[in-house]
């Protein structure tokens, strides 16, 4: 009985100081006006590791130090919501100025970016969105529509406009690869693409070694087959390996997604003649600028709200973003084009992710 | 394993040294001030109780897991239980049913999940830990195949309390759940004659079946137990990240076995506490919070878990080696 009342009486006594410590150096609530800063900066990518999220980062370092703000990352390393959810809640009770997230899920991250929105911290999401009413704004890195015209449009030009082709997605049920493909084809509808004819959409579950096999399918099945188009960066990478071991390489054409390091080998032989991805260090640099004007209150986020960036992007020459209304409806800031990577630019953005 | 100690307590430094409670409390109370020192105005009294959100769901597990474990057996699907659990809550609630029902199936689910693990266990007479290991795959299986990889979004707001609302005062629902269960199970374990069972089941199986003592059927209810407990855990997460997904809780049967280790529960049955699980649950859970409050990236905070059981299990058997006359109770199951 005494151990327990020993117990008792100690954990009191720390409840004790460190109440006494809390008190003793009160903090400004965030709510309160900020100012010029320099602030801090909470950056959380989906995990860590990923050369994708580091090279976001980039951008946002970029951004932080024109502004002399002070910037970390921290994410889960177990690329979990729960993880994230963890993370978020220890850089709300460090009060940081600013959260930016590439959230794991758009729901389940809800509540407690609420809770930080809440706190009188703004959350701005990149990459991934979270649901509107627990965000300042979203940076989309990319389009459904600018995506999907975009591989349609690169595929055109690559096969000359005459031919077969086919499209290599990943899943029928995932809603970007629906989305992307309803574009692609609309795109394929105006008259420049008469000749082209789309023959076949097949689905390799974005695993390689079966996008691997439905390309050999596509090859055998559509001889005359000019163009393969991939919809996930499984997927071309996967179909580029098809022509090499079929050498058909310059016969069939290969375009989509990608990423450049894992791409790199393909373009540089010739199987992959272009693929598409937005400026991941672009889309750093535009979340973080924003974080801050979200701090200094000149950013509020409402549909038409501007923000003038410190230097042009590739998606805006003039460096001058606009709050728009998103596909799905709600407001939300486009990045701009996704960027085209070829023979002529693929050394240098694979060695950069 | 107390009564034992208190004949010669103070009589030597050994013996204080020995004592899982004091071990692991002389850790926490280090915790806390080096958590202080290290960030003086972020560990307040609000924060400290916020802190326990991330943690809690974990927590509550510990108590029934120090129960079966003292008795001898060990339940690694728990975490499995508590994705299935969350899922099937969603599963239903989207199927229209109303919330209220939605969470007792969910506990429900949770209760048959531990009570089928316990018959395998003991009518088949199979390994727990086999058992289990198997159990765990089945069960986060059938999350998955509800759901695929999809999540059951927009649960009704003030299912969303239960998670992450405070009661009266700053105290988090879930931590007072945490608090009443807790006292609960300390009860049961230490004041009531189930309890002592429960040691003595552990301590030496076949003595216990010779006197007569139900083993099976001991085992059996912790087991059960362990389920609804895991069902409760599962249903809390779901209501704390507002959507029931299939990939919940993973590795929490891991980061509950870790807390029952530290806090003293002997892995091979018949001894530990509830009062050493908990406050090494506020260690760990504080351990972490504390780090990431540092911004201490996670597999450094892994590091340091892992540091910490390696310390706390090396401290007792160190200080046995000191004085030969320590003798271990035999190992269970």
């Amino acid at each position: 009985m005494k151990k327990w009342v020993a117990l008792i009486v100690c954990i009191m006594m720390l409840a004790g100081v460190s109440l006494a410590f809390g008190a003793a150096k009160p903090k400004e609530g965030a709510e309160e006006a900020k100012g010029e800063g320099p602030f801090t900066l909470a950056w959380v990518p989906k995990g860590l590791g990923h050369p994708y999220f580091i090279s976001c980062y980039e951008g946002a370092q970029e951004a932080a130090k024109e502004f002399g703000d002070k910037i970390f990352e921290v994410g889960p390393d177990d690329w979990s919501v729960e993880g994230q959810i963890t993370v978020i809640e220890s850089v709300i009770d460090q009060k940081v100025d600013a959260i930016g997230i590439a959230a794991n899920d758009m729901d389940a991250l809800a509540p407690v970016c609420k809770k930080a929105m809440d706190a009188g911290i703004p959350v701005v999401a990149w990459d991934a969105a979270v649901n509107q009413s627990a965000r300042v704004t979203f940076v989309n890195q990319a389009s459904f529509e600018g995506i999907g015209r975009g591989l349609a449009r690169a595929m055109g030009e690559v096969i000359g406009y005459e031919g077969e082709i086919a499209v290599l997605s990943a899943t029928p049920q995932a809603p970007n690869q629906r989305k992307w493909l309803a574009w692609v084809k609309k795109e394929l509808e105006d008259p420049k693409y008469n000749n082209v004819t789309l023959v076949d959409v097949v689905y390799g579950d974005d695993m390689t070694e079966k996008s691997y096999d439905k390309a050999l399918g596509l090859i055998k099945a559509y001889p005359d087959l000019k163009g393969i188009l991939g919809l996930s960066a499984v997927a071309t990478p996967a179909a580029c390996a098809a022509v090499t071991d079929k050498d058909l390489i310059g016969d069939v054409k290969v375009v989509g997604f990608g990423i450049p390091s894992t791409m790199k080998d393909y373009v540089l032989e010739g199987t992959c003649q272009k693929f598409l991805l937005w400026n991941t260090i672009d889309l750093g640099y535009v979340a973080a600028t924003i974080m801050h004007k979200c701090c200094t209150g000149e950013f509020t986020g409402e549909v038409g709200d501007t923000v003038k960036l410190g230097r042009p992007t590739l998606g805006e020459p003039d460096g001058v973003y606009e709050v728009t209304v998103g596909e799905d409806g709600d407001p939300y800031v486009l990045l701009g084009p996704p960027m085209e990577f070829d023979k002529s630019n693929i050394e240098k953005w694979a060695a950069i992710f | 394993m107390r009564s034992e100690k208190e004949k010669s307590r103070g009589s030597s430094l050994s013996d204080m040294l020995k004592s899982w409670e004091f071990t692991i409390f002389a850790l926490l109370i280090a915790v806390f001030i080096l958590n202080l020192i290290l960030s003086p105005d972020l560990f307040r009294i609000a924060n400290l109780f916020d802190a326990t959100l991330t943690f809690t769901e974990k927590s509550i597990l510990t108590l029934p897991m120090t129960l079966l474990i003292i008795s001898g057996v060990i339940d690694i699907s728990i975490a499995s239980i508590s994705a299935m659990s969350g899922v099937i809550l969603g599963v239903c609630y989207k199927a229209g049913m109303a919330i209220g029902y939605a969470v007792v199936i969910g506990l429900a689910v949770g209760l048959a999940a531990g009570i089928l693990n316990g018959l395998i266990i003991t009518r088949l007479k199979i390994p727990s830990i086999v058992v289990t290991l198997a159990m765990m795959l089945f069960y986060r299986g059938i999350g998955y195949v509800l759901l695929g990889d999809t999540a059951v979004r927009d649960l009704p707001e003030r299912f969303g309390l239960l998670g992450g609302a405070y009661s009266v005062t700053s105290i988090p629902i879930q931590f007072m759940i945490f608090i009443i269960l807790a006292v609960i199970f300390g009860l049961v374990l230490h004041r009531t004659r189930f309890g002592r069972l429960i040691y003595i089941v552990g301590n030496n199986e076949n003595t216990a079946r010779y006197s007569g003592i139900p083993v099976d059927n001991i085992r059996l209810i912790l087991c059960g137990v362990t389920g609804l407990i895991a069902g409760l855990s599962g249903v809390l997460l779901t209501s704390r990240i507002g959507s029931a997904r299939p990939d919940i809780a993973l590795g929490n049967e891991m980061a509950v076995i870790t807390i029952c280790l530290l806090g003293g529960v002997y892995i091979f049955g018949g001894k530990g506490s509830i009062i050493g699980v908990v406050i090494a649950a506020l260690m760990i859970g504080y351990v972490r919070y504390g780090l990431s409050i540092l911004n201490v990236q996670e597999q450094v905070i892994r590091i340091f878990t892992g540091g910490l059981l390696i310390i706390a299990l090396l401290i007792p058997t160190i200080a046995a080696r000191l004085k030969t006359s320590a003798r271990y109770p035999e190992g269970g199951v």
